[in-house]
């Protein structure tokens, strides 16, 4: 394929240089992909093999990626919604395959987490890999320190899950089901997964 | 480096409704609150850093 045009973008916080591809699209139209890898992020459960992971946004450009009988909420929604930004999770080697799927505003002061879900095979007992939805997390704070926000981040969580957001994430309870990231989670959060 | 393994029993996911202007802003407070924190936090650790030994 040929590029129109690559840019290269040095993170503030990591330093981590990622590539800016634009790719010439038909109808003279261009769609620039911001692709952010991190190392090792999902582990398969039987194996115990990791794989380094990319992440890149969904947009109206590709939202055929997501087929709707493949994902509990309706992402082409999201994806339609201005004010909202989906990010897809794939393993580097096999890009095609959606491992799971985030939904982020940025608010004032923060990022919004609105929806977060794995794919089909990565849910139950039987989950292919371990580590997705906390990949997709680590970016969103990631996101928020590129925004200028500190790392903070906000989200709400249903009763069950609380204390594993708590000792896996260091979520912050608010109230009954309003939770956050703090600057100190955030950071823990990123240099787990990304690059330095 | 390190990944974060969610139980196997468990799935994590997320699904928040859309916080009030009245939420957001109650957040804004504790996003205030926990920087300043942190800012007094960093403050006495740099201070302790620096402080002169005492000699008897």
């Amino acid at each position: 394929m040929q590029y129109d045009r690559i840019l290269f973008k040095i993170d503030n916080f990591t330093g981590k240089k990622s590539v800016n591809y634009s790719v010439k699209m038909p109808k003279k139209s261009y769609i620039d992909i911001e692709i952010d890898k991190l190392t090792n992020s999902i582990e398969n459960i039987e194996t115990g093999e990791s794989f380094d992971t990319a992440i890149v946004r969904v947009t109206e450009f590709n939202i055929k990626l997501i087929t709707k009988a493949d994902w509990r909420f309706d992402w082409r929604k999201e994806i339609k919604d201005k004010a909202r930004e989906v990010y897809k999770l794939s393993t580097v080697e096999n890009p095609s395959i959606i491992q799971g799927l985030i939904s982020i505003e940025e608010k004032s002061d923060h990022i919004f987490l609105h929806l977060v879900e794995s794919a089909k095979f990565n849910k139950g007992k039987a989950k292919v890999y371990a580590g997705v939805p906390g990949n997709l997390i680590a970016y969103a704070c990631k996101r928020s320190f590129d925004k200028g926000h500190d790392g903070f981040v906000s989200f709400e969580s249903k009763s069950a899950l609380i204390g594993h957001y708590k000792k896996t994430l260091g979520a912050i309870q608010i109230d009954r089901q309003k939770m956050y990231i703090d600057n100190i989670g955030a950071r823990a959060l990123i240099f787990k997964y990304f690059k330095q | 480096m390190g990944l974060i393994r969610e139980p196997r029993d468990v799935d994590f996911y997320i699904q928040s409704k859309p916080w009030t202007e009245k939420e957001l802003k109650e957040f804004s407070e504790i996003i205030k609150k926990s920087k300043a924190d942190q800012l007094a936090r960093e403050k006495r650790r740099t201070k302790r850093k620096t402080a002169k030994p005492v000699r008897a």
